[in-house]
């Protein structure tokens, strides 16, 4: 039973682009065991959403996979034929997408499209399908079912739409959600809501949970690890608790002190020096390197190195041991 | 004197009459409006006041009425009744066509939410900038012009080389920084930001946000600054208002309000903020009730109030003070 749940190794994606290759993601590794919530931290362009599109297969015909295995309970993704891969999604993975008013179909009615889905994994008789839209939309705690089943997208509010999407996903029992920054535009409150019941119903059915969110403070609330991105590398993996009282990687450290948080003032804030680097053009070893201020001939020379700190806190940064001892 | 004197704004949307039976059935039978148009109230009695040189708060969720008092304020929008006073001089008299044409306009400006919606795609970044001098300040000179927008990029720190670009050149923390840099462009007394990070990277908002601080105690302006995440107004600014479906719920010193919320809105607003170290959390239920028509006599929040009582359906709580400058519209706090 050690097996993790979805075990990724050595990924690498590159981008095919009329200026060039672009390498998106680079050797990242990470797993998910049964049952974690875990968060993908990072800037926009940090590659975050494409490690999903990769793990559901759906990545852009542009994006090419050089190398890599994302190994979901124990089978490689990547040598399902496409077909088969329509059995897996919404099954076993299935995704919220960022914005629920874009992702769900605008000429369709909210539950016939939660039973688009669940016909096409469940062995369930017309007769129940309906039946079934309204316990999926009652789960997510939407009132009136009835009413709303018939209702299209644009007369939901934000909330709503997402709480839709959540019903959509959660509604074949899939062992693994991915939820691409689920919140984004909604309200702090409605954000309250909607993490509190993606977080109740994946203890409920036992759902591993995968959020990409670039919020720290929200990944740090709702998940057991986190893992951080910064252009296309993985540079901190570790347990939530830990990243906040011992972050390594010097991009760790800036990402929590340019957060806002609850006490202390606007001079206490710092931000990251520079922008991402142009992957198009540079190759860096730690991609970070342009950005650190503790850059020295061993960043710049020499291969990105991972060193687990502790079973459960790997950092990729040549002065880990340095750090982590200080 | 207030830089700033808004006195009970309200602002009414009249809607079609084609759903008369639905929206008969939502807003009941206490219909008082005479004309047959349901209409939707966006702000209903608003009243405060921006000090020179002070940074205010404008907090709520999406529908609020945030936008529709920015708009009212700047006079992008009639409004039907109060009035705003900006030093001294009741500009909600003048209408917003002819608004443009006053010496007022260069008073007030809008930083908008989208940097990118909100700039001109045919516009490089000059002539963003160019725009308000040549329009507002009628600067005809060109090597004035140069300097002053030079200047200008100076100020927000924007490459002087990139003046050039058109906006989808640009990234998002550029962006911005020409939309903040148009706005100051006129050196306005009040600048009014709206929701000026919220599409943008922690890391270029934290940029930002010093910006901003740096701006501000360098140009003597005041503030509006609306926004969902309190973590950032509380750091920016001295007083915050929190609104509610088109009402001020509670108004007072940031620091007060942050830390001692009185009102239970404010309260659960702040306890949704995402943190690593946060125990009991206030859940907010229910549905936000009806904007259009709503009940003079119901508190607008009673339907989602972890209080709410039978006084809450009868009579609507008016703001009142419970210690010094810290305001409250709600029947259970207490002075």
């Amino acid at each position: 039973m050690n097996v993790p749940l979805l075990d990724i190794k050595d990924l690498s994606i590159t981008f095919k682009t009329r200026q060039g290759n672009v390498p998106a993601l680079e050797n990242i590794s990470f797993h998910i065991k049964k049952g974690e919530t875990v968060a993908v931290v990072g800037e926009s362009g940090s590659g975050k959403s494409v490690t999903a599109a990769a793990i559901l297969r759906i990545l852009d015909k542009a994006g090419q996979i050089d190398h890599g295995k994302i190994m979901f309970s124990g089978m490689n993704l990547l040598e399902f034929s496409e077909r088969y891969m329509l059995n897996i999604r919404g099954r076993e993975i299935s995704m919220i997408f960022q914005n629920p008013r874009a992702a769900l179909n605008p000429i369709r009615s909210v539950g016939k499209q939660i039973e688009d889905i669940i016909r096409m994994h469940g062995p369930v008789t017309k007769k129940n399908l309906y039946e079934h839209a309204i316990a999926a939309l009652n789960t997510v705690n939407i009132s009136s079912p009835e009413h709303r089943y018939h209702q299209y997208p644009f007369e939901l509010s934000g909330g709503m739409c997402q709480r839709v999407m959540i019903a959509m996903a959660i509604s074949c029992r899939p062992s693994l959600l991915i939820a691409d920054e689920p919140t984004t535009g909604l309200d702090v409150t409605t954000q309250a809501n909607i993490m509190e019941l993606i977080k109740t119903k994946s203890t409920e059915l036992h759902m591993s949970t995968l959020l990409i969110t670039h919020d720290l403070s929200m990944a740090a609330q709702y998940c057991d690890r986190i893992i951080v991105m910064h252009a296309g590398h993985i540079v901190e993996i570790s347990t939530t608790d830990d990243l906040y009282k011992n972050p390594l990687h010097p991009y760790t450290k800036k990402l929590i002190t340019a957060t806002p948080s609850e006490r202390g003032n606007v001079d206490d804030i710092e931000f990251i020096p520079g922008n991402l680097p142009n992957l198009l053009t540079e190759s860096l070893n730690c991609r970070f390197s342009n950005r650190c201020e503790f850059v020295d001939e061993k960043c710049v020379n020499n291969k990105l190195l991972y060193t687990e700190v502790s079973p459960t806190h790997s950092v990729a940064c040549w002065r880990a041991e340095e750090n982590a001892t200080a | 004197m207030p830089l700033l004197e808004i006195k009970n704004i309200h602002k009414r949307y009249r809607m079609k009459n084609q759903n008369q039976s639905l929206i008969n059935s939502l807003s009941g039978i206490f219909k008082k409006n005479h004309s047959n148009h349901p209409s939707l109230h966006a702000l209903g009695g608003v009243s405060f006041e921006i000090q020179e040189n002070e940074s205010v708060g404008l907090v709520g969720e999406s529908g609020c009425g945030k936008s529709t008092l920015v708009k009212a304020i700047c006079r992008l929008t009639d409004i039907n009744e109060g009035e705003i006073f900006l030093n001294g001089v009741d500009i909600s008299a003048i209408t917003p066509n002819k608004f443009g044409h006053t010496s007022h306009r260069s008073q007030i400006q809008v930083v908008f939410q989208d940097s990118h919606e909100s700039l001109n795609p045919r516009y490089t970044a000059f002539q963003c900038i160019a725009d308000p001098l040549k329009n507002i300040l009628h600067i005809r000179d060109k090597t004035q012009l140069e300097n002053k927008i030079n200047e200008l990029a100076d100020m927000v720190s924007f490459p002087r080389e990139l003046l050039h670009r058109l906006p989808h050149q640009l990234s998002g923390g550029q962006k911005a920084r020409i939309n903040i840099a148009r706005a100051i462009a006129v050196s306005p007394r009040l600048l009014i930001l709206d929701e000026p990070t919220s599409a943008l990277d922690v890391s270029i908002q934290a940029v930002i946000l010093k910006l901003l601080v740096k701006l501000r105690k360098e140009l003597n302006m005041s503030y509006l600054f609306v926004s969902h995440d309190l973590n950032v107004v509380r750091m920016l600014c001295d007083k915050i208002i929190v609104m509610y479906m088109g009402k001020v719920v509670e108004t007072g010193d940031a620091k007060t309000l942050y830390y001692k919320p009185a009102h239970p809105y404010t309260n659960a607003l702040i306890s949704s903020i995402p943190s690593i170290n946060k125990t009991n959390r206030v859940i907010l239920d229910g549905e936000i009730s009806s904007p259009i028509d709503p009940d003079p006599n119901v508190c607008r929040f009673s339907g989602r109030c972890p209080k709410s009582v039978n006084q809450c359906q009868i009579e609507q709580p008016l703001l009142h003070e419970i210690s010094s400058q810290h305001f409250v519209a709600c029947h259970f706090v207490d002075p």
